[in-house]
């Protein structure tokens, strides 16, 4: 497998959802291959740092709000 | 070969998915039976990641609050609508994203189309290919690290933030997000791919550049 291949495929292999055959075709080329190595990790890390760093809520006011509100159209829309 | 990640980081996420994907099928039934309790708990639920989406699009704290109340208040007022087909949370994530798009739509100008982006659509090749995995974990953890992540992803156009944010951040399948928005499963993950690949190549930037100033690199 060549880089640009490895690339092309880079998402799935993180999944877990290539075909048994290119997920070992890629293991094998990230044994050898510095780059891919650190486009996998730096990757993966983007991805874990986007989750832990994307956990914006909504205020426990607005919250509690809004759950008064939908049982009122709840209401008014099984009526 | 070293990695950076817990393993099975992923594998949970999948996990989560499943689970509430349970609670949701509870959740349903209740609503059919007339328990006004489940209301709460649909709301409990989903708002968290109905806002993330609508913020994640919108850019905006308060219309993002607006979008979760519209798409609670009109899914359920016609609740009798819903076929059960999809999930409920995957019903109101599509009203929500349908909701945000509209507002999306307004805001922009009228000669620019909904996926001609000014923004980044996706880098394909690397240019930037040092490992900052190896920098201390609390140089990720601080507030410039967290703007720079917020930044890097609302620079990424609509259709790649929005495939990102309902995979990535909220965890759904790649049918959950082919069904929210409407588009093939392949384009969900040629989409998801561009994206992450644009995210990595932005946040290398500015670790690798941290890593020299550390004398890491």
């Amino acid at each position: 497998m060549s880089c640009e291949q490895f690339r092309e495929i880079l998402s799935e292999y993180i999944d877990g959802e290539l075909p048994e055959e290119h997920q070992e075709s890629a293991a094998a080329h990230l044994q050898t291959c510095l780059d891919c190595q650190a486009l996998l990790n730096t990757t993966r890390k983007t991805l874990a740092l986007a989750r832990q760093h994307g956990e914006a809520r909504l205020s426990p006011e607005f919250r509690a709000a809004l759950i008064r509100k939908v049982q009122a159209a709840y209401r008014s829309g099984v009526r | 070969m070293r990695t950076c990640l817990p393993p099975l980081l992923f594998a949970a996420n999948i996990i989560g998915g499943m689970e509430k994907n349970e609670a949701d099928r509870e959740i349903y039934e209740r609503l059919r039976a007339g328990d006004m309790d489940a209301c709460g708990e649909c709301v409990v639920l989903h708002s968290n990641g109905l806002y993330r989406l609508a913020l994640r699009l919108l850019g905006d704290e308060s219309e993002a609050e607006d979008v979760v109340q519209e798409t609670f208040l009109n899914a359920f007022k016609s609740i009798h609508t819903f076929d059960g087909r999809s999930s409920l949370g995957t019903w109101l994530f599509r009203i929500a994203y349908n909701n945000a798009m509209m507002r999306l739509r307004k805001k922009k100008p009228a000669t620019v189309g909904i996926d001609q982006s000014i923004y980044l659509d996706g880098e394909t090749v690397p240019r930037q290919l040092f490992d900052w995995c190896c920098l201390p974990e609390e140089d990720f953890l601080s507030g410039e690290a967290k703007n720079q992540i917020n930044e890097a992803i609302s620079r990424l156009s609509e259709p790649l933030r929005a495939v990102f944010t309902l995979r990535d951040i909220e965890g759904l399948s790649t049918a959950e997000v082919a069904q929210i928005l409407d588009i093939s499963e392949s384009a969900v993950k040629v989409r998801l791919h561009r994206a992450r690949l644009a995210l990595r190549e932005q946040l290398a930037g500015y670790f690798t550049e941290w890593a020299e100033r550390r004398g890491l690199k």
